[in-house]
């Protein structure tokens, strides 16, 4: 009998286990990570008051929020620490809980869809190519949650606007892709000032492989960030061909003679021997930028803090104009968005509105990641040698072009310009290939 | 009579107990392997892109799969994959526990054993991760190579390098595991066997080649198995160190399920490949079943 009674009990408890782990997460504890920690008390955190609003709505509830970590690995304050401390005024004036979770890059549209499609997802979600997600009805339509009042006061406020409906609020807008120069490399090669079009620029990667043991130009086409790539290697180029990404349809269609020329331009590196066989490999362009080891290279404006801490001698143009005369380069506008599943759409809203706030971005700014100001009462907090690029020259920035499996599109023509640098296709061929490849993925 | 129905009564009770003991493992056994089995297999046959009901297109997945370039591209690699890392992953592992079994039979073949083991348990994304290090054309490997004066090699950046490299890793991962297999079955061989072929005068290795071979066959065939269907599997090694590049060189077909799954939204059309790896898998796992079969009987 004792025997029977224990195998019922073991059974019970084992069944227990299980279907416990298979129960939803409401009712849970909060996780460690919302606790004070001892960084904490040195993050700097607004007043609720100051988001703009008069009296805040006694919302109460928990809401998720999921961004990707920006702090730099040297930082004091890191991601977690910082927007716990962002959240601590919010939560009290809001009787809520927001429970942040920093969900790393490396994978980040992936982990966004699972999550969205879970029903323990996030409420508000970072994301940069909100496309596909939105055609499939993962995010709330943002129209009616703002007034207009509040959205003459965002800067890059259309940047959000997919098929004529408001969906993501821009959050992070710049680190531009810019052409970085060293001057002393420059200098001693001959090259008296950046260069500002295709074919000065062509020129003097000639002059400094003649003039100079360090290596003129570099790209990578190589390892996983296929993004990263294409933001600094092939989207500038083609929109300075004076390239459209998009046709009338809002299809992409790079198979025209702007593709073209950018491909050959590109290729025209390896062919002069500027680039070599290793074009293909992931290499570490910044490392070797800051070593003196490379002369240009088109990087990201967030990287400049490191470039003046290693004493480079640098200097930059915002993008080179192409030949047929245009200055074009590439910008983030990375966005918040709400989960069209969010339980509590309201509280979200009133949080992704505080993110959003002069006082968390110019906190964010200054101690995490320094970028544009996105609302007209924020401070300018990146380096003052970009100030006229961000505030005078906006014309010439494009951002992702936003349209159906974008992802694939990329990572198509990614694989194929690799090809290309191995031999194994021409430029057009990769322009062919991408687009068929692509109409064969769209059905 | 009595006595009958009292066993009965028993045996009934005991197959209850029995059943209680086994729900647990049977519901997450049926939930996570046998149920998702089956919603892959029914997935395959509609459009569904995971926020959106899933709706029925019948047969549509699957012509486009087999019209898809890449799909080839990745089939061709998954199988260039199990020819390559399948057959050195046995013979390394087993040659590696015959000779430890032999010659260590001390604390340092334990060592080895331990050492081995390691890469099964560490995650595979940093270990591909560190790889990944260790190939860069900035890398550890090039830096050796450069002390003995060589330029070095674009590990990761050339097609045939790169998919070696992968290879390199694979095999490197799931050694030690098949070795700890082996081990142990050559562990159980009886010494006698090898005590009367040292009598005889039998070389290491003809007791290796008539002893230790025949003896652990049913463990070969069962390294085999677990060898291809991880091959078959290959996606978080490619994952980290190439992303199925340069060009498609690395690409595999788990990896390119991913992709339309994660990347592009289209799980309909990932689970049909998905089921489509599953019968290749299948199909060469009864190759290799008629092939241990006929050897067995033909014996």
């Amino acid at each position: 009998m004792r025997k029977k009674l224990i195998a019922v009990l073991m059974g019970l408890t084992m069944l227990a286990g299980l279907l416990a782990g298979c129960g939803d997460a409401e009712g849970k504890d909060t996780p460690d990570t919302q606790g004070e920690t001892e960084n904490d008390k040195d993050v700097e955190t607004p007043p609720a008051d100051d988001t703009g609003k008069e009296e805040a709505p006694a919302a109460g509830g928990e809401i998720t929020v999921w961004i990707p970590p920006y702090a730099s690995s040297d930082a004091e304050v890191n991601d977690q620490e910082f927007w716990d401390a962002q959240f601590d005024a919010f939560e009290e004036a809001n009787n809520c809980t927001v429970k942040v979770e920093i969900i790393p890059w490396d994978g980040y549209s992936q982990k966004i869809t699972t999550g969205v499609t879970s029903n323990d997802g996030p409420d508000i979600i970072y994301i940069d190519t909100p496309y596909d997600l939105v055609m499939a009805g993962a995010f709330e339509p943002l129209d009616s949650y703002f007034t207009e009042e509040e959205t003459s006061q965002y800067i890059y406020w259309d940047l959000g606007k997919i098929g004529g409906s408001q969906y993501v609020a821009p959050m992070l807008v710049g680190n531009a892709s810019v052409l970085y120069c060293n001057m002393d490399v420059l200098t001693e090669a001959g090259v008296e000032a950046v260069p500002q079009t295709w074919d000065e620029f062509m020129a003097a990667c000639k002059k400094i492989k003649e003039n100079t043991d360090v290596q003129p130009f570099l790209q990578s086409w190589g390892g996983s960030s296929i993004m990263g790539v294409l933001m600094t290697s092939f989207l500038p180029y083609y929109w300075q061909a004076g390239g459209e990404f998009l046709n009338a349809e809002g299809k992409p269609d790079i198979n025209n003679e702007y593709g073209l020329q950018t491909l050959e331009f590109l290729k025209s590196f390896l062919d002069e021997g500027i680039f070599d066989e290793t074009i293909t490999a992931e290499d570490d362009i910044k490392t070797k930028f800051r070593a003196g080891e490379l002369a240009m290279y088109v990087g990201d404006t967030g990287s400049v803090k490191k470039h003046i801490e290693e004493g480079i001698n640098w200097d930059f143009t915002p993008a080179l104009t192409g030949p047929t005369g245009v200055q074009a380069t590439w910008i983030a506008a990375d966005s918040l968005a709400i989960a069209s599943n969010s339980k509590n759409k309201e509280l979200a809203v009133e949080a992704m509105k505080y993110m959003l706030s002069a006082p968390v971005m110019d906190a964010f700014h200054e101690q995490m990641y320094a970028m544009c100001p996105i609302t007209t009462d924020a401070a300018y907090y990146d380096n003052e040698k970009f100030q006229t690029m961000y505030t005078e020259q906006a014309e010439i920035f494009h951002n992702w072009p936003q349209f159906e499996n974008a992802d694939s599109f990329y990572d198509i023509l990614f694989k194929n310009i690799q090809s290309m640098y191995m031999g194994d296709m021409t430029p057009q061929e990769v322009l062919d290939d991408t687009m068929s490849q692509y109409g064969d993925q769209v059905f | 009579m009595a006595a009958a129905k009292k066993t009965s009564r028993r045996t009934k009770r005991q197959a209850f107990y029995g059943m209680i003991y086994i729900l647990p493992a049977f519901l997450v056994i049926m939930t996570f392997c046998v149920l998702a089995i089956f919603m892959t297999i029914y997935f395959s046959f509609t459009d569904y892109n995971m926020i959106s009901p899933p709706k029925f297109a019948g047969l549509k997945n699957y012509f486009v799969a087999f019209n898809n370039k890449t799909f080839y591209a990745a089939l061709i690699n998954t199988v260039k994959y199990v020819i390559v890392t399948v057959p050195a992953q046995v013979l390394l592992s087993l040659g590696i526990a015959a000779f430890i079994a032999e010659k260590l039979r001390n604390k340092y073949g334990g060592f080895l054993r331990s050492a081995m083991f390691i890469p099964q348990i560490v995650s595979a994304v940093a270990a591909a991760s560190v790889w990944k290090l260790i190939f860069r054309t900035d890398g550890i490997l090039n830096s050796i190579m450069g002390t003995f004066g060589s330029k070095g090699l674009n590990w990761l950046g050339d097609k045939q390098l790169a998919f070696l490299c992968v290879s390199i890793v694979l095999i490197w991962k799931s050694v030690g595991y098949f070795l700890v297999i082996y081990y142990a079955g050559i562990m159980g061989v009886s010494k006698e066997l090898y005590e009367a072929a040292i009598v005889d005068g039998a070389t290491s290795m003809k007791r290796f080649w008539y002893i230790t071979i025949p003896s652990v066959k049913p463990i070969t065939y069962m390294v085999i198995t677990f060898s291809v269907i991880g091959s078959f599997q290959t996606f978080d090694v490619v994952y980290q160190m190439t992303a199925g590049g340069p060009g498609t060189s690395t690409m595999t077909l788990a990896y390119l399920i991913y992709q339309y799954a994660f990347s592009n939204h289209k799980m309909g059309f990932a689970s049909a490949l998905a089921v489509i790896l599953l019968v290749f898998a299948l199909l060469i796992h009864l190759v290799q079943d008629v092939f241990f079969k006929e050897k067995k009987e033909a014996r």
